[in-house]
């Protein structure tokens, strides 16, 4: 042991607590162990609490925001208790808490806490947004509407990066419109406000966005398979396309989804044979890791239905307004496999896994390492993901939520030793999750299916004999 | 202990309008030094308030030894008339102070210098360097186990067993 004389507990207390803020989570755990003195100074510093709490939660900071310290930890403690107990979600009880349905429902799409669609009533040319409240961020409701001189067939958006992108059929060419999502003009971060798609067709609600890339399921014009094809948005040309293996004209491309900004994971079938699984990288072309189902399955015919992470939030978009964030490195990516006559079962593994194991090139990785899987005992019943959670709804009225964060499943892990209280399912995942659940309040029940989850507040749709409405149960 | 010493600028040459201060380590090495290097010390530029409210520039003691002295010389040399957001009080606090590449060569030293060089910075009020020197101490131990926290940072274990053996107990969450 090296003489005292140069501890670092002859630091004044200040300067302790200002190397101690420059640690990760983890190391803190660990210096606050090694000796009394040091336990008390992260134990009674608000700002080191605050850092602990915010990993062990699998949040980060936003840089941007001035809310003192006090508030971000009060705002965190209650964060974590409204998702650990259910129970406390408010029921619908005063108008405001109900959405108005911004147009036709089934041509909804999701991102960052908007809801738009293109309304199907007299208008087709007309866009309808819909931002859900949120008390966490400060967040109001509002709702707009955006019209435009075309025609819009498809929409995508973004709306970290305030983007809109409509596609239209009007002219010779199919033609992505980038356009900003609160106002409706030209977006000012592309050079290219109107771009044309060369040699094929988009097909309807297949369009994601990560970053700079938009990437689509273009069929093209000579009949062969679908491919995709990745755009970036502010130039308008075209980074990669990935054609089907045209040899064999069984073979398709089902589904796809961004694990980052790079990566792309490609759901494939090929006749009978069960479903392949690839991630390609678009700065290397070509094949990247082949994931392999057919453990899982069994059956060989089954309906896949990818189920991609409503976009976490990152600093410095539109909506930004709250104390932290969900990490965007780390996304949950749920598949969901419908085996015909049977249960259908859903697949989860994390973004994080499934890039290293591409980073190792290991081709043909099983599905074992890294990922959970879980009959799903009533189909009917909607899952949403955020973040890294999972919710599911049942017909029964029961409301669960699983949650796939490593730090938050051994949190809760630890809880549970401690107290008893907690579940933490690890029965038939390999990829440990931890559930939480809650009956939903009797008006839902039967009539509501959990239609979105955000940060704080689980959306309900209610289908009435004609019309549906949203709710927001929120805590 | 030096008396107080007047520094008057005709006798020193100093180099275009800066002048020159006097600094005496804790060893009683005098160190002499042109003001506006220093100027990014906070507790530097009020004391040379203080001379120019009673116009009389004495010498200014401080409380480390030349060598680290000298070190934190040797920052604020290199850094010299350039901005660096954490040292503005005006600034807002920065969220994630960047990491210069020079700061990591310069702090590539002992723990027992690096607690210096931040105690220095911190009397003599350099935010910058107070900054780098936490992360250069932080990147020392991360990651480690709490065996070899302790090692690195030279403190022992005074837990008692109960409450050794109970790290739950201890932990947030």
């Amino acid at each position: 042991m090296m003489s005292n004389a140069s501890s670092l507990l002859l630091l004044p207390v200040e300067l302790t607590i200002k190397v101690f803020l420059k640690l990760d989570s983890q190391s803190l755990l660990s210096v606050q162990l090694t000796c009394c003195r040091l336990h008390d100074i992260i134990t009674q510093s608000l700002h080191l609490q605050y850092a602990v709490e915010l990993a062990a939660a699998g949040l980060c900071d936003n840089p941007g925001d001035q809310m003192p310290v006090a508030v971000r930890l009060d705002a965190l403690k209650r964060y974590e208790r409204g998702w650990n107990d259910l129970s406390q979600l408010l029921p619908p009880l005063s108008p405001t808490t109900l959405l108005p349905q911004p147009g036709n429902s089934d041509t909804h799409i999701l991102s960052g806490n908007v809801l738009a669609c293109i309304d199907a009533g007299e208008e087709p040319n007309t866009v309808s947004a819909l931002l859900i409240p949120s008390n966490l961020r400060g967040i109001a409701h509002r709702r707009w509407s955006l019209t435009f001189q075309f025609t819009a067939h498809d929409l995508i958006f973004d709306a970290l990066q305030d983007l809109l992108i409509l596609v239209s059929f009007d002219q010779l060419n199919p033609t992505l419109h980038i356009r900003l999502l609160s106002t409706g003009d030209p977006h000012p971060s592309t050079t290219q406000p109107a771009i044309p798609i060369l040699n094929g067709n988009p097909i309807r609600g297949t369009g994601r966005v990560c970053g700079d890339h938009l990437a689509l399921f273009v069929v093209p014009n000579t009949f062969e398979s679908r491919n995709i094809r990745v755009l970036n948005w502010k130039t308008g040309d075209v980074v990669t396309q990935w054609l089907c293996p045209r040899s064999d004209m069984t073979s398709n491309f089902t589904s796809f989804s961004f694990l980052d900004d790079r990566h792309i994971m490609v759901l494939s079938t090929r006749g009978l044979d069960p479903p392949r699984l690839q991630l390609y990288s678009f700065l290397e072309p070509g094949r990247c890791c082949d994931f392999v189902f057919a453990e899982v399955i069994g059956l060989p015919r089954v309906v896949l239905r990818f189920c991609e992470n409503t976009a976490p939030h990152r600093p410095g978009g539109v909506h930004q307004l709250g104390p932290f964030f969900t990490d965007p490195s780390e996304r949950l990516v749920v598949i969901f496999l419908a085996i015909f006559g049977y249960d259908s079962i859903y697949v989860c593994a994390s973004s994080l896994t499934l890039l290293s194991f591409a980073r190792d090139k290991t081709s043909f990785v099983p599905w074992k390492s890294g990922w959970g899987f879980r009959p799903d005992m009533y189909p009917q019943g909607c899952t949403m993901v955020y973040g890294m959670k999972v919710v599911r709804c049942s017909y029964a009225g029961i409301l669960s939520v699983y949650d796939y964060h490593p730090y938050r499943v051994a949190r809760a892990l630890r809880r549970q030793r401690n107290h008893g209280d907690s579940k933490y399912d690890d029965c038939q995942v390999s990829l440990p999750s931890y559930v939480t659940e809650a009956e939903l309040p009797v008006v839902l029940r039967g009539l509501g299916t959990v239609y979105h989850i955000t940060e704080d507040s689980i959306v309900v749709e209610m289908k009435d004999n004609l019309t549906s409405r949203l709710l927001l149960l929120t805590f | 202990m030096p008396t107080i010493v007047s520094v008057d600028d005709s006798t020193v040459p100093g180099e275009g309008s800066s002048r020159l201060l006097l600094l005496v380590s804790s060893d009683n090495k005098h160190i002499v030094v042109e003001e506006d290097i220093m100027s990014r010390s906070r507790f530097i530029s009020k004391q040379v308030e203080g001379f120019e409210a009673t116009s009389q520039r004495h010498a200014i003691l401080l409380p480390f030894s030349s060598f680290v002295l000298n070190k934190v010389i040797e920052y604020c040399s290199h850094y010299r008339g350039y901005y660096l957001l954490e040292d503005d009080p005006d600034a807002a606090p920065p969220g994630r102070s960047p990491v210069r590449e020079w700061d990591q060569e310069f702090l590539d030293v002992d723990r027992n210098m690096l607690l210096r060089i931040i105690k220095a910075a911190h009397y003599l009020e350099i935010k910058s360097l107070v900054g780098s020197c936490a992360r250069a101490i932080a990147d020392m131990i991360r990651g480690k186990t709490t065996e070899e926290m302790r090692e690195i940072l030279g403190v022992e274990n005074d837990f008692t067993p109960e409450e050794e053996h109970s790290p739950s107990s201890k932990c947030t969450g």
